[in-house]
């Protein structure tokens, strides 16, 4: 007889039993080798199995991290704005991509009424700066008339002057005070046209400052559209595939919770079936008991030929299988 | 098929805007070549104030526009405003005129086809 291996206690195990054959007996030391196997095995199979076991436990809570953490991802992608009833608690920021979309399209629209309504407005302005220059170049043709009257003025004074060298003549005195007269009109109409002149000089000077302003509304009512207009596009299109990145990660998230569920369904059951140790625990023993027992009879196995076949009338598990459910400890 | 009582263009001084205007009946419509643009303010607004008539529905015509900025807006918003209960028609705009009015949500404001 082989002496007991002890690296591979699996296929080594059936060694023993091969060794009883009907007609002999177990002497003491291979009874003791059997011992000595069999508790070996137990020793293995029990520390394998309490590794197995705390794998799986960890699985199991690692599993459940995992689950809650996914459940708390949908749940915030999912939430949507008419969903939200104030009972977010405080601090606690969420990711609501609907409603960001929503608040950035009606940002976007106020932006295009303030862009209208300041071109309305800048054009509004306009129309009454060109009434005004209007108006303006009313006056200087005013002035143009009033310049014509002057000049009239100054004509007339001239011929006055002549008649009254004409009239000296005939009366000196009254030909002087004439004279004067004329004199005193020709200065008269002299400071008209002085005066004339400057006040068209400042309304000169009111219609370069007009038109320096509509310029200056010019500008600022003159925007290229497409620039503004195409960025508002832009972030019209970003928003909504903004909207299908969440549907997507929806979706995603989901079955990536399903597949955790699933995960631990099976690490659950799995540790289930570590309960076989208990039953070839059993099993093991039996084994030791029945070579004791075969020991202490001389060799004859009392009821059976094969007494460490499966299927001893007295066995202690009936399980062939490890199929959940199924497991009877006698 | 009644004819034109009345059809007046100026042309600006840097040649690349026009307007133009014909009227039917109640109707006057403002036709802008070019470049809808600031300047052309003074033309756009002399279609309208100078036509001698009050008419009940105005038709600006785009067929002929190759761009519109800002001030084209607050011009169209303008004559809105002055035409009181008068409709304002936007018709015959290229698509990249009619995009920007899309755009500057002018469709709830005028009927524009």
């Amino acid at each position: 007889m082989k002496p007991p291996r002890q690296d591979s206690p699996g296929a080594r195990h059936a060694e023993p039993a091969r060794a009883v054959a009907p007609g002999t007996t177990l002497t003491d030391s291979e009874l003791d080798g059997l011992r000595a196997q069999v508790e070996q095995a137990r020793g293995i199979l029990a520390d394998a199995v309490a590794k197995l076991s705390g794998s799986f436990s960890t699985m199991e809570t690692e599993t459940k991290v995992q689950k809650d953490m996914m459940h708390a991802l949908l749940d915030s992608l999912s939430r949507d704005g008419e969903a939200d009833d104030g009972k977010q608690p405080p601090g606690k920021t969420k990711i609501n991509i609907r409603e960001f979309t929503i608040e950035t399209g009606a940002f976007l629209t106020q932006f295009t009424d303030l862009l209208a309504s300041v071109s309305q407005q800048s054009i509004r302005t306009v129309y009454r700066i060109d009434d005004m220059v209007d108006q303006l170049d009313a006056v200087f043709s005013l002035i143009n008339s009033i310049n014509g009257i002057a000049d009239e003025t100054f004509i007339l004074a001239v011929n006055a002057s002549i008649e009254a060298a004409r009239t000296k003549d005939v009366n000196t005195q009254s030909g002087h005070s004439f004279s004067v007269i004329a004199s005193n009109i020709r200065e008269l109409s002299k400071k008209t046209r002085r005066f004339n002149d400057q006040i068209g000089t400042q309304i000169g000077q009111a219609r370069t400052t007009v038109n320096e302003v509509r310029e200056i509304i010019a500008a600022m009512a003159s925007r290229d559209l497409n620039v503004a207009l195409s960025g508002k596009e832009r972030i019209e299109l970003m928003m909504k595939e903004l909207a299908g990145f969440q549907q997507f990660m929806t979706g995603n998230v989901d079955r990536a919770s399903v597949a955790t569920s699933r995960i631990a369904e099976a690490t659950s059951q799995a540790v289930t079936a570590l309960q076989f140790e208990d039953i070839l625990n059993q099993l093991l023993v039996s084994v030791r008991q029945r070579a004791e027992r075969i020991a202490a009879e001389g060799g004859e196995p009392p009821t059976s030929a094969s007494p460490f076949g499966r299927t001893t009338v007295n066995g202690p598990v009936q399980q062939h299988n490890m199929n959940p459910g199924k497991v009877e400890l006698f | 098929m009644p004819q034109p009582i009345s059809k007046t263009a100026v042309r600006d001084q840097g040649g690349t805007n026009q307007v133009r205007t014909s009227s039917f009946g109640s109707c006057l419509t403002i036709h802008v070549e070019g470049r809808f643009d600031f300047n052309c303010h003074q033309q756009f607004r002399r279609a309208y104030e100078g036509s001698g008539i009050s008419p009940t529905e105005y038709i600006v015509d785009l067929r002929s526009t190759e761009y519109i900025d800002s001030a084209a807006l607050g011009m169209l918003l303008v004559l809105r405003e002055s035409a009181g209960s008068a409709t304002v028609r936007i018709t015959n705009s290229r698509p990249a005129v009619r995009k920007i009015l899309q755009i500057a949500n002018f469709n709830t404001l005028f009927s524009i086809d």
